[in-house]
């Protein structure tokens, strides 16, 4: 029965169906953003649109979309591979992310059209989310993840299994399919999997930054000029989630491809569970465009009351999005530290790992367990909302409180904002030595203040809510505790420094841009205990100071430890080399750039500007700065697209790279590049300590087992 | 969930006998939280949230130690 | 020690072939300690949700002013009015259930099969009358028999803190049963197929410390929601 099921997904006629689902869909998609950009642009410049243009608008995608159909059915059986869309749609109904996004859709239509005028409470009179069928959309969300995940496959082999049959570990890509489809496609290992988070992640990030340079423009002047107030509020709700999601895909895609190399393990311990993490963000994101579409206000925080009652309905698509994301955080979590208990190679014991590793347990620890209070908080205010239960409203006896939501929010979200930085800790500290030719300074402090500041971050979350009206006990607590997060961040920068102090230091990209990092976080790092000081912050909160530090910590802790790694990892990742000028290129617009901004928004939120708010005075004086940050935002967006040029065009390049470019010890160096399927060709011990640089070159960290009798 | 049935035996067998004396550390362990239980309910008029909490810790940690029996973490082969 | 063994060839090809095959020791030892990291996990999940319990289901100023009846003070901890039978019967049921699941585990490893699914069998109804106990008398799913056992009407999800914060409790705690049980049913199904012989019993085991799991929960929710607190009416 489940087998039948399974096997005629892949039929032919199965795979036919999803082709004509990719072209209908996509078209009806592409057209609408191009209409919708295209109403934007009539509207902005007054021109007279003809009265029915809308309705004209919705029949031509309507005809295109049909036909887009008819035509991906036929193309589903290869026939047209011979022409280029042809082939696009051929492959398109081969791929896993096809497959889900039908199901996705189909289980929240059906949910959604059964459910709509069913109300969950008979006693709830309130309209609003009645009328609107809000729960129905929120159920329809909540299943239509499972739809996802079952046509996309991900859950096919428990599914099996929960039926009794027996299930084995698929590997290498699709039977007679080219290689690359392997990367749309539900697949077990850990690189391919680390590339699709990577990927992903990116383009993530380039959605997030094009959101912030629509709404940058609106604030380089004064007075509203491109787009009405809802919509600004929706456009910065949705770059920050839509920006921490990014941040959340890269540090998946770190972790996965890194941390089994570097143990010297040929996978996760739960191959099938690391697709899973994966895989579950994409219904998730698909909820949070559909947030935006529908459009929500309240900011990545999602306070009540002001979420529990605003009117935008796509805020439940955010708090649904942002829900399922949690799975994808604490499953992986979980996969990372088993697979470091018990996946490590011979001879690597826990003090001989490369520093990467330890900071990556840090951060699974913060991610696997404080996960689970966010989920807490944001199903409150869903409950709240469809199913009228009380949590924050306080006209009820007892009182509803909307500060237990801060709490229960910033009990994960503080510790999330260091899994936003801890492994990029990590990569300044992985490749400090190699470019310094030193090794890396105090390695057991360096890995013990990961753990450290994983830890600390559990005992300061209430820092957030200075003035959210707290007893006055708790805020002087919750100052000092925070001041506490210097110590271990502390013994980084001395490690940093002491590691550079007297280092032959070369400078290729990479190491421009971890420096530039150190540089960056430093603004980040100072920035905070500002903050973190009852006084300053009670004038600082909710202004562009805060936005300020936010942004340099998390690019100076993620962004350009990210890139840097990048560069580093990609003769690892592709076999070939990227292009150096282009590189440095990137790197010297984009660090001043970042400068100007960041320092441009604590200059404005020290002279009065509010954050979240899509205009301001002219007598505040700002426009100079704001306009200045505006540019900045640019260099910074064109620069981006430098290197995505750069990895791009450098892939396809025929030289090959060399096999340990960098002179690293560390043993992912030790296989052959691109890596194999399974890492290392034989089996490696661990013999040595990690980061003796510059010394006895006899001092071998890694090397595969000698054959028995050598 | 990875059990196969078609294979011998993977982890060490030890001698586990008939099991006897197993079954009857459950089931004292059983009656323990039985007895616990009956007097969380009955201690409830004394009021006493800390009271209440120190026995639900007990119960919690007999649960875990035989019934979940965490030890298999670090003592791997006594089953 | 070596988590995996991979073949010899010098000439590999990259794909196709067979993956290092992980010794099930270290699959089992990677099972356990990923479901305690599960179940370590989710203390975060219950004890948000206690945290809610104890922050809200307190005496505010408001509440000592216009009852001046009640000798409260503020901040003291209260409870909602539930019936004591309900709460001590559906918990005995949980806690008989969960001796009945260690039992399967013992009999599995002992390579007693009878037993093992006869006593699954008894977890599985135990933990679907505490089921119906909670959603059909607890959530008043059928108001008049709950108003007959207990005495009261029930409390809904809309009566204030009180309804909405029992019933993400129990709402929650109730879905980790409802898997459970789905567990249960595939452990039953798949051990009439031969699997869980002694030595491969990790499918029992995982079942079995989820299942206790879901019982360490509610031995701190049954204080918390029935014994700890004033009543207030
Ligand atoms: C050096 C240690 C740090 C201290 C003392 C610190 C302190 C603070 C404080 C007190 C606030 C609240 C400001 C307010 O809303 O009034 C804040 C906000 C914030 N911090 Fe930090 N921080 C530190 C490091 C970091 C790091 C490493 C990140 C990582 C990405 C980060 C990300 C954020 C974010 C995202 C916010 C804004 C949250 C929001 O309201 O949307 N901080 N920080
Ligand atoms: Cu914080």
């Amino acid at each position: 029965m489940v087998k039948a099921i399974v096997n005629f997904s892949h039929s032919k006629f199965a795979r036919s169906f999803y082709a004509a689902f990719a072209g209908a869909a996509l078209t009806w998609l592409l057209l609408s953003v191009a209409f919708l950009a295209l109403n934007w642009i009539v509207d902005l410049a007054d021109i007279a649109a003809p009265e029915n243009a809308v309705a004209l608008q919705g029949t031509v995608r309507l005809i295109l979309a049909v036909l887009m159909g008819i035509l991906g059915f036929i193309a589903g059986s290869g026939v047209l591979n011979g022409l280029w869309i042809g082939r696009f749609l051929y492959y398109a109904g081969r791929t896993a992310l096809v497959r889900g996004l039908f199901g996705q859709g189909l289980v929240f239509a059906i949910v959604y059209f059964l459910m709509r005028d069913v109300r969950t409470i008979p006693e709830i009179e309130s309209g609003v989310t009645q009328a609107s069928g809000e729960a129905a959309i929120v159920l329809g969300a909540l299943l239509s993840t499972f739809g996802f995940l079952w046509f996309s496959g991900v859950m096919t082999d428990w599914t099996l299994q929960m039926f009794g049959h027996h299930t084995e570990l698929k590997h290498g890509g699709p039977p007679g399919e080219p290689e690359w489809l392997r990367y749309f496609n539900i697949d077990v290992n850990h690189k391919v999997i680390g590339i699709q988070y990577g990927v992903t992640g990116i383009l993530v990030l380039l959605l997030g930054g094009a959101l912030a340079i629509l709404f940058r423009l609106e604030l380089a002047f004064p007075g509203m000029q491109l787009f009405s107030t809802d919509d600004y509020n929706t456009l910065f709700s949705a770059h920050g989630m839509i920006m921490i999601a990014a941040v959340f895909l890269g540090v998946g895609a770190l972790i996965n491809y890194l941390a089994p190399v570097m143990i010297g393990a040929a996978d996760m311990a739960f191959p099938r569970l690391n697709a899973f993490s994966y895989w579950i963000g994409v219904p998730a994101a698909v909820m949070l465009v559909g947030g935006m579409i529908l459009g929500w206000d309240t900011g990545w925080v999602g306070y009540p009351p002001h979420s529990s009652s605003t009117q935008m309905l796509g805020v439940v698509l955010f708090l649904m999005g942002f829900y399922m994301n949690g799975f994808a955080s604490i499953a992986s979590a979980i996969n990372l530290l088993v697979t470091v208990v018990t996946m490590r190679a011979k001879g690597m014991n826990y003090w001989r790992m490369p520093i990467f590793v330890w900071t990556a347990i840090a951060t699974s620890i913060m991610q696997f367990s404080a996960t689970q209070t966010v989920g807490v908080a944001l199903s409150m205010v869903l409950l709240q909302r469809t199913m009228g239960m009380n949590f924050f409203d306080p006209s009820t006896v007892p009182p509803g409180d909307p500060v237990l939501y801060q709490h229960l929010f910033w009990f994960y979200s503080h510790p999330a904002v260091y899994v936003w930085v801890v492994p990029g800790f990590g990569l300044i500290s992985e490749l400090l030595p190699v470019f310094a030719r030193k090794p890396l300074y105090g390695y057991k402090w360096v890995a013990m203040s990961s753990i450290g500041i994983a830890l600390v971050g559990f005992i300061v979350w209430a820092h957030h809510m200075f003035t959210a009206g707290m007893p006055d006990t708790l805020r002087y607590i919750f100052m000092v505790s925070t001041m506490f997060v210097g110590i271990p961040t502390g013994v980084k920068f001395f490690s940093w420094l002491g590691t550079i102090w007297g280092g032959k230091m070369i400078y290729p990209t990479p190491m421009l841009f971890i420096l530039g990092s150190i540089s960056v976080f430093l603004l980040g790092g100072l920035s905070g205990p500002i903050l973190a000081t009852i006084p300053t912050d009670l004038h600082l909160h909710d202004s562009y100071w805060v936005v300020g530090h936010f942004h340099a910590t998390i690019f100076g802790g993620f962004v350009f430890p990210f890139f840097g790694a990048l560069y580093y990892w990609y003769p690892k990742i592709t076999g070939r080399m990227y292009n150096e000028w282009l590189g440095k290129l990137h790197f010297w617009l984009m660090l001043p750039a970042f400068w100007v901004m960041s320092i441009g928004q604590m200059v404005v939120g020290l002279r009065g500007m509010r954050r979240r708010i899509a205009d301001y005075d002219p007598a505040l004086n700002l426009d100079f700065t704001h306009s200045l940050i505006t540019i900045a935002t640019l260099v910074i967006g064109w620069s981006v697209l430098i290197m995505i040029y750069n990895l791009w065009t450098s892939a396809r390049s025929k030289e090959l790279a060399p096999e340990n470019p960098w002179g690293s010890r560390s043993p992912e160096w030790l296989a052959p590049s691109p890596l194999p399927e399974f890492n290392y060709l034989s089996p490696i011990e661990i013999i040595g300590e990690p980061y003796e640089y510059g010394k006895d070159e006899e001092e071998i960290y890694a090397r595969p087992i000698p054959a028995i009798g050598d | 969930m990875s059990d196969h049935h078609h294979e011998k035996p993977a982890v060490q067998l030890h001698d586990l006998g008939d099991g006897k004396a197993a079954y009857r550390r459950i089931f004292l362990v059983f009656v323990t939280l039985a007895v616990l239980t009956i007097i969380e309910f009955l201690v409830t008029p004394l009021e006493s949230a800390v009271l209440l909490f120190i026995l639900a810790f007990l119960k919690a940690a007999l649960v875990v130690y035989f019934f979940m029996h965490v030890y298999r973490l670090w003592r791997e082969d006594a089953h | 020690m070596a988590a995996v063994t991979i073949g010899h060839d010098d000439h590999h090809d990259d794909h196709h072939e067979h993956a290092p095959e992980i010794p099930y020791p270290v699959q089992l030892r990677s099972n356990r300690v990923g479901l305690w990291l599960f179940c370590i996990s989710e203390i975060f999940l219950f004890a948000g949700l206690l945290a809610a319990r104890f922050y809200l289901w307190r005496v505010s100023p408001d509440m000592v002013a216009s009852h001046p009846a009640y000798e409260v003070e503020v901040g003291e901890i209260l409870r909602p009015e539930l019936s004591q039978t309900v709460g001590f019967i559906t918990t005995a049921m949980l806690l008989v259930s969960s001796y009945y699941m260690v039992r399967a585990e013992v009999a599995a490893e002992h390579g007693h099969r009878g037993r093992m699914v006869r006593s699954l069998w008894v977890t599985f109804v135990l933990g679907l009358l505490f089921l119906l106990g909670v959603v059909i008398i607890e959530w008043g799913t059928m108001p008049e028999l709950a108003q007959a056992i207990t005495g009261h009407s029930p409390i809904r999800p809309t009566d204030g803190v009180f309804g909405a914060v029992l019933f993400a409790m129990t709402g929650m705690h109730a879905i980790h049963v409802t898997t459970g049980l789905i567990f249960i049913l595939i452990l039953i199904g798949n051990s009439r197929k031969g699997w869980y012989q002694p030595g491969r019993t990790w499918g029992v085991e995982a079942c079995a410390i989820y299942w206790h799991y879901v019982d360490v929960v509610w031995i701190f929710f049954y204080p918390a929601l029935y014994l700890i607190g004033t009543v207030w009416h």
